[in-house]
This record gives structure tokens, C-alpha cells and sequence, in this order.
């Protein structure tokens, strides 16, 4: 979808304003039902910024439509999900529910092996950065132990 | 030749003189003459409608003419009507005895068709002597009688030299007609025209029926004069006198020509009466024959059929299956790819071929050695349809292969469009072969200045995505870069599609530089307005892939996404090319 694309290419060239930001938060919410596994993944890329924050509103859509996809996201689009998973964690940028669906995909391609090379080492990398929040820690056993 | 005298012409000037006259009495002080329109109309009806309208038809007691009711009834008893027929009587005469003999005609002509009447110009009498004939008999007949004008003397003595000669020139003819009758040899008679038509029904019999027409054509092309058609009866009667055998038998041999016992059965109906039963047993019999020849021969048809080879049978099949959607024949199939086609009828052609055929004719590379130029478009027509109708699986096949090892032996012959289509093909069929591709990069070097923006967009595209293949160590970067200049020099022929796919092939081969970036930002920012949301899209993807910072343009992106906030709902008229991969959702 093109305002993804649009979306994506702004946040990467750092030209991404408020009122831009705004701008493609309107778009996905009118557009959510249109989205496919990778125009998820950048808008969640974008959303998530650290700069801005976006309504609760459209957080639920975005996990929502997650579920929805989650047998088309692959570990291309895990990896975009992942965008600075670290920091905006620590930030509170992501709901709860997000933060379930990323870790349990991870598990999943992880145990399928689906996930490898760069796309695997840049997920263990952002996970171990938000491992220092001990919530996030035990969350993290949990789901492992299982 | 027609002579008219000035006594003629005298007699007819006296007449129209008297006609004029009773004409002014009748007229009176109206001034229209009342009968003569009654006459005129019944004229004109009687040449006009008759035949047009049959129900209403009857015929005049008065005048014997046939003519529409409206005509005759209740006009009978009028003073004028009786009047216009007295006056009229003689045209009137003329029209009745015509019709007659045109429907005597016509008639004759139908039952012809029939098969009741034989073709035979000796028996049609026809008698087409025209007016102007009958005029000089008439005014013969009138000199006979004496109604001579008063003339001088001299001028009677040379009108009666000239009955004198007419007169011994008339009687000549009649005794060399006589003498030709009667030492006329009897092959001449034998030879006429009814044997030979009959000896070509001999040897025609199942044509007999649908030839009719033709033949009663040229019969009447070739028309026998009716003196002539008489003289000929004469002589047959004679001949057959001669023999001491009757007129029938001679009829009998026409039969033995074997022409259709219908009409030999009519002949002697109208000859005499008391043989009919005769004629009924002759037409019975010859009928018989008829239907028994019909038999044998479509049972000779039939064998023929089943003694045919099996080839023979399935080319009749094949034949017989051009009507239908399908065509089940495989050799009907390679004889139409030889055929002399455009690749574009050729792809309405595949359509109605089976899957199979088109697998089996994939194989047959040596076509493509014959006729190069002919067959090479028409393969890769057949590859891209085997393609898009998804009949292989998998292309890793020999025959493929041995078609493509062909096709790039043949390059130089090759255009432009086809060129684009053997790399398209190659990238679409996941074929990688490198000497393939070294050829093709070798070939579109050497005549890149000669294609048009969108084959070089087809090109880059192709070449970017065969150079991400693993087993592709090149990245053709040689032929990027010339292709960067030719692009910049042909950019006047831009179109947003174009550019699109051109961005995403350098962009995938990554074989941009920063001068042909900035270029394409340039022809971008040009072609903006023209842009649909997705090539927007796809060029700042490009754009952000390569590093490239362009202000302007995503400048004009920014202010787009406020001011036509609309525009970014509409769903793209067409897919651009470069991004097939991500189109769809998975809600739609």
C-alpha cells in the first residue's frame, strides 16, 4: 500500500513532521482493513516512533490487525515490528497486547526456524535491550518456559 | 432491317389525326379526357400489379384482361369505362397476349426446374419475334391488300421491283432451306447439343441436381433460333421416318444419354397421350436407377473412407474441427504455426489448443531453424501464454531449454520487442543460465541506442531481479551504465510507468549513480501531475533505498498528502510494475 510505503520513506529519511505524522495516522485508521502483512509492519515501524505517540485508539486497531495477519508476517516484517524495540519499550510506546504478539511470532519462527541471519540477530539484539526492565524479563521467561 | 414507307407513316398520321379529334369531343369543357385516364391507369395496373398482388386478381369479362378487382368492379357498366376499353382495345390485346405468353413461359421454366419438361432446345418453341417484326409483316400484309396511297407512277413501279426481289429473295431462301433439310447428314443431327449435355450428366450423375440451374443457363446462352429448333424437330422426324422407326424411339435414344427421366416422361407426355403409361414405367425404372447409382456410389464413398490411412482421416478430422473452439489434431496445430500469422491472431489461436498440444510443440525447436524470423516471435508468444495459463510447473525443462539455445543462436535477426520478451521470459522462467544472459547483455549493448524507453524499462527490470539469483555471480553493471545514457538521451518519450520500472530495476541491481539519481529526480518531479499514489510510492521507495535525500520531491509528496488528501484514497487505475509483490490485502 502506498501510504506505507510513503510512510516508511519519511520515517527513514527523517523527514517526518507532526503533522505528517498525523497525517498517516488518519490514513491507516481509515485504510486498516486494506493492509497487508508488510503494510502492517511499517506502520508499526512508523507509529511506534520515539518523536510522537499515537492514540490508544489506533494502538488496539494495529494490534487487532496483527492478529489478524499473523500467519502472513514473516521474519522480514517481525524484523520491522521489532524497529527499536529497546528504547520504545522503555518508552511505553507499545501496548501490552503488541508486545504479546511480537514475542509469541518470534517463538513461533524461531521454532519453526523461519527467522535466521540478520532479521534473527537484530530481534535477540532489541530483546536483549529491553530485557533490563525486569517485567519484561519475566514475561520473557514465561513465554520461553512454556 | 425494317422498311417503313411514307405511306406508313401517311396512314399512321391520319389515324393519330382522328384519334386527336374524337379525343377533343370528349373532352368537352373540363378539358381532361375522363376514358383516357381510365385507359391509362388500367394500362399501368395491368403492367404493374397483376403479379404483385395475387388475391385481388380476377379477370375482365369484357376485355379478357386480368387485373386487380378494384379495377373491374362497378366500373363494368360505366359509359367512360366501356369507352376507355373500346379505345384501348388494341394496347390491351397487345398486354394480354404478352402476359400469356410470359406466364406460358415461365411456366415452361419452372417445370424445367422441376424435371417435367426436358432441356431440350429442340422442343422450346419460343417464338420472340418482337413488335417492330410484326409491325413489317403487318405493313407487308397491308401492301399485299392494296392499301396503297395515290403515288406517281414512277414511284409505283419502283415500290412494285421492290415486292418483286423482296418477293424472289424470300422464295430462294425457302428452297436452300429445303435443301439443307433434306441433305443434312444424320451425325450433325446425332451431335446435337441435348446429347452432349446428356453425355456430361452421364458423367456427373450425383452433381445432377445443384448443376440444373447452370445448365439451363447455358442452354439459353447458347439459344437454338426457333426456325432452327424447327428445323431440327423436322429432321429428326425424318431420320426417324428414314429408319422406319417412330418418333418415340428416336426419343428413346436420348434416353440412352441418360438425361433425367423426368423430363423424357414430360416430353412424351406432350407428344402423345396414349403412351403415358409407357413413360410412367420409364420414369419408374430410370428413377430406380437413379437411387441405386446414389446408393453405389456413396457406398464407394464409404469404403474409400475406411481404406483411407489413419493420417488421412485425422487431417479430414482436424478439418472438420475448425469450427469447433478446440482443436484436438496436433498436426493441424504445428501446419497452422507454419502458417504465415501475426503473434497476436497466433495468441487467440493458442486459446483454443490443448494444454497438452502446447506442451508437445515446445519441443519441436527444429520449427524454429526453418523459418526464424517467422517462428522465433511465435515461440515466445507460445512461452508467454504457457506461462500466464500456468500449464508447466517447472520450466527446468530440456525442451525449453533447446528452444531458448535456438532462440539466442538467432538473436541478430532478432527486434528490439522480441529481444525484451527473451529476457522477460528467461527472468519470468527462472532460467539461469549465464551464457544466456551474456549474449542478451552483449546484443542490447551494441543496439540499445535503437529501443524505445519502455523495452530498456523491460530490460533493467528483467536483468535487476535475473542478478539477484544466487547462481548470477554478474551484476551487469556494464550494461547498466550504458543504458544510463541512453535512457537520459531518450527521456523526452517519458511516461510514469516507464520511469517506475526503470527506478526499480537500478534500484533492485543496484546499479544507480548519483548522477542518473538526481536525473530521475528531475524527470520525477516533471512527471508528478501525471503520477498515480502507487508510482508516487514507489520512486521515494527507490529514492530511500538508494540514500538519495530528495527534497523537492518529497517536498511536493508532503504538500500533495494535505492539500489532495483525497487522492491518496483512490485505489490506482493500473499496478505499476515495480511493486507486483506487494499490491494486494489480505481483507480485500
Amino acid at each position: 500500500m502506498e501510504i506505507a510505503i510513503l510512510a516508511e520513506a519519511f520515517y527513514q529519511l527523517k523527514k517526518l513532521d507532526k503533522e505528517l505524522f498525523r497525517a498517516f495516522e488518519k490514513q491507516f485508521s481509515i485504510k486498516s482493513e486494506h493492509v497487508n502483512a508488510q503494510d502492517i509492519a511499517s506502520f508499526c515501524k512508523v507509529l511506534f516512533s520515539e518523536e510522537y505517540s499515537i492514540s490508544e485508539e489506533t494502538k488496539s486497531k494495529i494490534t487487532s490487525v496483527c492478529d489478524i495477519l499473523y500467519h502472513n508476517i514473516d521474519a522480514n516484517c517481525l524484523r520491522k515490528m521489532f524497529e527499536n524495540f529497546g528504547e520504545r519499550y522503555k518508552q511505553k510506546k507499545y501496548n501490552e497486547e503488541y508486545v504479546n504478539f511480537c514475542l509469541r511470532k518470534y517463538k513461533n519462527l524461531e521454532k519453526k526456524e523461519e527467522i535466521r541471519g540478520a532479521n534473527l540477530s537484530y530481534i535477540r539484539n532489541e530483546i536483549n535491550k529491553a530485557k533490563t526492565d525486569e517485567m519484561f524479563k519475566k514475561k520473557l521467561m514465561k513465554m520461553f518456559s512454556k | 432491317m425494317v422498311h417503313v414507307t411514307a405511306e406508313d407513316l401517311f396512314k399512321q398520321e391520319e389515324w393519330e389525326q382522328e384519334r386527336a379529334r374524337k379525343r377533343k369531343e370528349r373532352k368537352g369543357i373540363t378539358g381532361e379526357d375522363p376514358v383516357r385516364k381510365i385507359g391509362e391507369e388500367i394500362l399501368r395496373k395491368a403492367y404493374e400489379e397483376p403479379e404483385s398482388l395475387e388475391n385481388d386478381i380476377i379477370e375482365d369479362p369484357n376485355s379478357g384482361f386480368i387485373g386487380r378487382k378494384e379495377y373491374f368492379e362497378g366500373r363494368e357498366e360505366t359509359e367512360e369505362y366501356k369507352a376507355a376499353l373500346e379505345y384501348y382495345k388494341e394496347d390491351i390485346e397487345k398486354i394480354a397476349k404478352q402476359e400469356a405468353k410470359n406466364e406460358a413461359r415461365r411456366k415452361r421454366r419452372e417445370a424445367r426446374r422441376k424435371g417435367e419438361i426436358p432441356e431440350d432446345p429442340l422442343l422450346d418453341k419460343e417464338e420472340p419475334q418482337s413488335e417492330i417484326e410484326n409491325q413489317t409483316e403487318k405493313t407487308q400484309g397491308r401492301k399485299k391488300k392494296g392499301y396503297l396511297r395515290d403515288l406517281t407512277y414512277e414511284e409505283k413501279k419502283k415500290s412494285e421491283l421492290a415486292e418483286k426481289e423482296e418477293a424472289s429473295k424470300k422464295a430462294d431462301k425457302k428452297e436452300e432451306e429445303k435443301e439443307e433439310e433434306e441433305f443434312r447428314p444424320e451425325e450433325e443431327v446425332r451431335n446435337n447439343k441435348p446429347k452432349q449435355e446428356a453425355k456430361e450428366r452421364k458423367e456427373k450423375p450425383v452433381q445432377q441436381v445443384k448443376s440444373e440451374p447452370r445448365r439451363e443457363e447455358s442452354v439459353h446462352s447458347k439459344e437454338v433460333p426457333p426456325r432452327e429448333s424447327k428445323r431440327n424437330e423436322e429432321q429428326l422426324r425424318a431420320i426417324a421416318t428414314e429408319d422406319d422407326t417412330p418418333f418415340d424411339a428416336v426419343l428413346e435414344e436420348f434416353a440412352s444419354f441418360e438425361s433425367p427421366i423426368d423430363e423424357m416422361v414430360a416430353e412424351a407426355a406432350e407428344e402423345s397421350s396414349e403412351k403415358e403409361e409407357k413413360s410412367t414405367d420409364k420414369k419408374k425404372k430410370l428413377v430406380q436407377e437413379i437411387s441405386e447409382e446414389k446408393i453405389k456410389s456413396i457406398e464407394k464413398r464409404l469404403e474409400k473412407e475406411a481404406n483411407l490411412p489413419e493420417e488421412a482421416t485425422q487431417i479430414e478430422v482436424s478439418h472438420k474441427a475448425k469450427k469447433e473452439p478446440a482443436i484436438k489434431d496436433y498436426n493441424t496445430f504445428v501446419n497452422k504455426l507454419t502458417k504465415k500469422k501475426t503473434p497476436s491472431k497466433f495468441y487467440n489461436f493458442l486459446r483454443t489448443v490443448k494444454e497438452e498440444n502446447l506442451v508437445k510443440l515446445m519441443g519441436q525447436h527444429a520449427l524454429i531453424e526453418k523459418n526464424p524470423a517467422q517462428n522465433i516471435p511465435k515461440f515466445l508468444v507460445l512461452m508467454s501464454y504457457m506461462r500466464k495459463m500456468k500449464v508447466l510447473q517447472n520450466y527446468n525443462r530440456e525442451d525449453i531449454y533447446n528452444v531458448f539455445n535456438t532462440i539466442i543462436k538467432n538473436l541478430d535477426i532478432l527486434t528490439p520487442i522480441e529481444i525484451s520478451s527473451v529476457v522477460v521470459n528467461l527472468d519470468r522462467m527462472k532460467i539461469d543460465k549465464v551464457e544466456y544472459f551474456k549474449e542478451l547483455e552483449k546484443k542490447i549493448i551494441e543496439d540499445a541506442p535503437k529501443y524505445d524507453l519502455r523495452t530498456i524499462a523491460n530490460i533493467a527490470f528483467s536483468f535487476a531481479r535475473i542478478s539477484m539469483k544466487q547462481s548470477i555471480t554478474d551484476n551487469f553493471s556494464e550494461l547498466y551504465r550504458k543504458l544510463e545514457t541512453i535512457i537520459s538521451l531518450k527521456l523526452n518519450k517519458k511516461n510514469p510507468q516507464d520511469i517506475c520500472q526503470i527506478m526499480v530495476g537500478y534500484s533492485k541491481a543496484q546499479a544507480f549513480s548519483p548522477e542518473f539519481l538526481y536525473v530521475m529526480e528531475q524527470t520525477a518531479l516533471e512527471l508528478f501531475d501525471r503520477m498515480n499514489t502507487q508510482e508516487i510510492a514507489v520512486i521515494a521507495h527507490c529514492f530511500v533505498k538508494n540514500e538519495y535525500d530528495s527534497e523537492g520531491y518529497f517536498n511536493k509528496i508532503s504538500k500533495n498528502l494535505f492539500c489532495e488528501f483525497n487522492c491518496y484514497r483512490r485505489t490506482p487505475s493500473r499496478v505499476p510494475r515495480g511493486i507486483q509483490g506487494r499490491g494486494n490485502s489480505h481483507f480485500g
